[in-house]
C-alpha cells in the first residue's frame, strides 16, 4: 500500500474537511427552501430544476467512482480499447431520444416521482408494478454498493493506517455525510450538492489530464513506451480483436439502452422545469464523454505505460498510485492533488447521494405506499423514505466492508456490468411502451421474467463470455420477443388511447389522458 | 400538422445514421497489428474518438432543432416554439 498513499499534512486535510463540511451547510439550505412535506417535494424538489442545476446533477450523477477509479483501471489493464467508455457514455444521451421527451411531457403533466409512476400510469399492473421496481432497487442496490466500496478504497489511499479498517472508515464517515445532507433537504441538497461536485468534478478531470501530461510528457511518448515494451504492453495499442470489437458493440448498445433507464437519471427527467431545459441539457451532455471519459481512458492508459505491476481488481487503485507520485513531485503537484481528492469524493458521493435517494423514493412510494399502506399521508411517508435511506445505508455499507475482507472480490466494472443486465429489461416497458400502444401490461410483465430468467441464467457461461456480449442483451432479445407475441395475441386494452397521447399524430394534440 | 413519418427520433433513417457511425466508431476494420501513428497515437483510436465527436454533435442537432414536443410555453415564455413545425403556439 505504501506506493497507494497520499499522506495529506493538516493544510490538506482541512480543504477536504472543508468541502465535506460545505456539502452538509448545502443540505441545510436544501431543508430550509423546502416548500411542503409531500413526496414530490422531497424527491423531486417540486419539479422546478433550471439548466444549470440540471446539467450539472445530471453529469455528477452519471460519472462516478466507476468513471474515476473503474475507467482509469480497466483502461489501465486494457489500454485504448476502453476507448468504448467514451462512445457507450455518449449513447446514454443518444436512447433518451427514444423516449425522455414524452416522459418528461407526461411527468409534468401527472406528477410522476418514481420511474414506475410512469408504468402504472401506462400498464396498471400489478406484477409490473412489483417487479419493476424490485429490478430498479437491485440494480441501484448494486450501484450503491460500487459507490461505497469505492469511497473505502479512496480512504485507504488517504492514510496509513491498517486498509481494512481505513476501509471501514472511509465507507462510514462519507456514508454518513451523505445521510445527513440528504435527509435535511431531499433532492434540493442532492441535486445542489451536485453543483459543487459537477464543478469540484470538471476542474478535476482538467487538473488531472494537465498532471499526467506534465509528468509522463504527451500521448506520444506514452504510445513509444507502450509499443516498446514488450507484447502485454504493446497490446494496449494495438486494436482490438473481434471479440473485443463485439463486446464495444454490446457496451454501446446496453448502455444506450440501459444507462438512459438509470431511475435517478429518470426522476432528473421530471425534475426538469421545462422541455427547453431538458433538451439543452440533454445537448451539453453528449459533449461530456469526450471530456471526462476520455481523460480518464487516457490517464489509465498512460499510467500502464509509466507504473506498471497492478493487477487484477488492484488496478482500480492505480489511480491512487498516479496521485501520490504527483503529490510526491512539488508543492503545485501536492495542492493538485487535494484538488483531485475533492473531486474523486465528489464524484462517488453525488453518484451515491442520487442512488440513495431514488432507492428510498421507490420502496417508500412503490412499494411500502403501493402495496402496504396506499392511504398514507405524505408527512408520513416522507419520514418512512428518511428511514429506508438510513436502513439501506446500513446494509450497503454492512456489505461493501464484509466484501473488502473476502478473497476474489469483483472489480468495480463488474459490478457496473451486472446492474445494465438488470436495467436493460425494463427498456419494452419503457421506450417500446412509450410508443406502441398495442403493447399490454401482461405481455411487458412475461417478457421481463422471461428476459430476467435467461440473463442469470446465462451467467457463467462459457460460450456468451466468449461472443463479448452482455447476458442482459441476450435476455432483452427473448424479453422483446416474449412481449411483442404476447401483445398480438392479445393486445392491450389501452391501445387507442395511449397511441393518441403521445402527441405526435397529428403534432398538435398532446394528449387525452 | 401531420408529419407522415412520425417524429425524427423515431425514424429509420436517425438510426441508420447512428448504424454507420457506430459501424466506423469501431476500429474492427484495422489490422491487428496496425501500429499506424496519427498526432502521436494509435490512428484507429484517433479516428475513433474523432468518431465520437461526430455522434455528439448530430445528437446535439436533434436534440436542439428536431426536439418532438412543443415547450411548455407557460413553463419557459422565452420559447414557445412548436420545434415540429417551427409554428408559434
Amino acid at each position: 500500500m505504501t506506493g497507494t498513499v497520499l499522506p495529506f499534512g493538516p493544510g490538506g486535510l482541512a480543504v477536504v474537511g472543508l468541502y465535506l463540511a460545505s456539502l452538509l451547510v448545502v443540505g441545510w439550505l436544501g431543508h430550509r427552501a423546502r416548500r411542503e412535506d409531500s413526496l414530490r417535494d422531497f424527491y423531486l424538489g417540486g419539479g422546478s430544476i433550471g439548466f444549470t442545476v440540471l446539467v450539472l446533477t445530471l453529469y455528477a450523477t452519471q460519472y462516478s467512482g466507476n468513471t474515476m477509479f473503474g475507467f482509469t483501471g480497466k483502461a489501465y489493464r486494457i489500454g485504448w480499447t476502453w476507448l468504448s467508455s467514451v462512445h457507450f457514455m455518449t449513447a446514454i444521451i443518444v436512447g433518451y431520444l427514444l423516449f425522455a421527451p414524452w416522459l418528461h411531457r407526461l411527468a409534468q403533466r401527472h406528477q410522476f416521482i418514481t420511474p414506475a409512476d410512469f408504468l402504472r400510469h401506462r400498464y396498471g399492473n400489478r406484477g409490473i408494478d412489483l417487479l419493476a421496481p424490485l429490478v430498479m432497487t437491485l440494480a441501484l442496490a448494486n450501484y450503491l454498493l460500487a459507490q461505497l466500496v469505492a469511497m473505502g478504497r479512496a480512504m485507504q489511499g488517504l492514510t496509513t493506517a491498517d486498509p481494512v479498517v481505513a476501509f471501514a472508515w472511509g465507507v462510514v464517515l462519507l456514508a454518513g455525510i451523505i445521510l445527513v445532507y440528504e435527509t435535511m433537504g431531499g433532492f434540493r441538497a442532492v441535486a445542489w450538492t451536485d453543483v459543487i461536485q459537477g464543478i469540484a468534478l470538471a476542474i478535476g478531470f482538467g487538473a488531472l489530464l494537465v498532471m499526467v501530461f506534465s509528468m509522463w510528457g504527451w500521448p506520444g511518448e506514452t504510445t513509444r513506451v507502450l509499443l516498446d515494451g514488450g507484447e502485454q504492453l504493446r497490446a494496449r495499442v494495438l486494436p482490438p480483436g473481434a471479440r473485443a470489437s463485439r463486446n464495444w458493440v454490446s457496451y454501446v448498445i446496453i448502455f444506450g439502452l440501459g444507462a438512459a433507464l438509470y431511475p435517478q437519471a429518470i426522476q432528473r427527467i421530471y425534475a426538469a422545469r421545462s422541455g427547453a431545459v431538458l433538451r439543452r441539457s440533454l445537448a451539453v451532455m453528449v459533449f461530456l464523454p469526450l471530456l471526462s471519459s476520455l481523460v480518464a481512458v487516457t490517464v489509465g492508459v498512460t499510467a500502464a505505460a509509466h507504473v506498471p505491476g497492478l493487477e487484477g481488481a488492484a488496478a482500480d487503485r492505480v489511480l491512487s498510485v498516479v496521485f501520490h507520485q504527483v503529490q510526491a513531485s512539488s508543492a503545485f503537484g501536492y495542492w493538485l492533488v487535494v484538488l483531485l481528492f475533492a473531486a474523486v469524493l465528489g464524484a462517488l458521493m453525488s453518484t451515491a447521494d442520487s442512488c440513495l435517494l431514488t432507492i428510498s423514493s421507490m420502496i417508500t412510494r412503490d412499494l411500502y405506499q403501493g402495496f402496504l399502506r396506499p392511504d398514507a399521508g405524505q408527512a408520513h411517508l416522507t419520514r418512512v423514505g428518511k428511514l429506508v435511506s438510513w436502513a439501506m445505508v446500513a446494509a450497503a455499507a454492512g456489505t461493501a466492508i464484509w466484501m473488502e475482507g473476502q478473497p476474489g472480490r469483483p472489480t468495480l466494472v463488474r459490478l457496473l456490468d451486472m446492474k445494465f443486465d438488470m436495467l436493460v429489461q425494463l427498456v419494452p416497458a419503457f421506450m417500446l411502451g412509450m410508443h406502441w400502444g398495442r403493447l399490454g401490461g401482461n405481455a411487458v410483465l412475461a417478457g421481463m421474467l422471461a428476459g430476467l430468467a435467461l440473463t442469470f441464467g446465462l451467467y457463467g457461461n462459457a460460450t456468451v463470455d466468449a461472443w463479448g456480449v452482455h447476458h442482459g442483451l441476450i435476455g432483452l432479445l427473448l424479453n422483446l420477443a416474449v412481449a411483442v407475441a404476447w401483445s398480438f395475441a392479445w393486445p392491450g386494452v389501452k391501445e387507442r388511447e395511449w397511441t393518441a397521447s403521445r402527441g405526435y399524430e397529428d403534432g398538435r394534440s398532446h394528449g387525452t389522458n | 400538422m401531420t408529419n407522415p413519418d412520425g417524429p425524427r427520433y423515431l425514424q429509420i433513417r436517425t438510426w441508420l445514421v447512428y448504424a454507420a457511425l457506430l459501424v466506423l466508431a469501431v476500429p474492427w476494420y484495422w489490422p491487428a497489428d496496425s501500429t499506424l501513428l496519427l498526432l502521436g497515437m494509435p490512428a484507429w483510436v484517433v479516428t475513433s474518438v474523432f468518431v465520437s465527436l461526430v455522434i455528439s454533435i448530430y445528437t446535439a442537432w436533434l436534440l436542439l432543432s428536431h426536439w418532438p414536443l412543443p415547450d411548455d410555453p407557460f413553463c419557459d415564455p422565452g420559447d414557445n416554439t412548436d420545434e415540429s413545425t417551427g409554428e408559434q403556439l
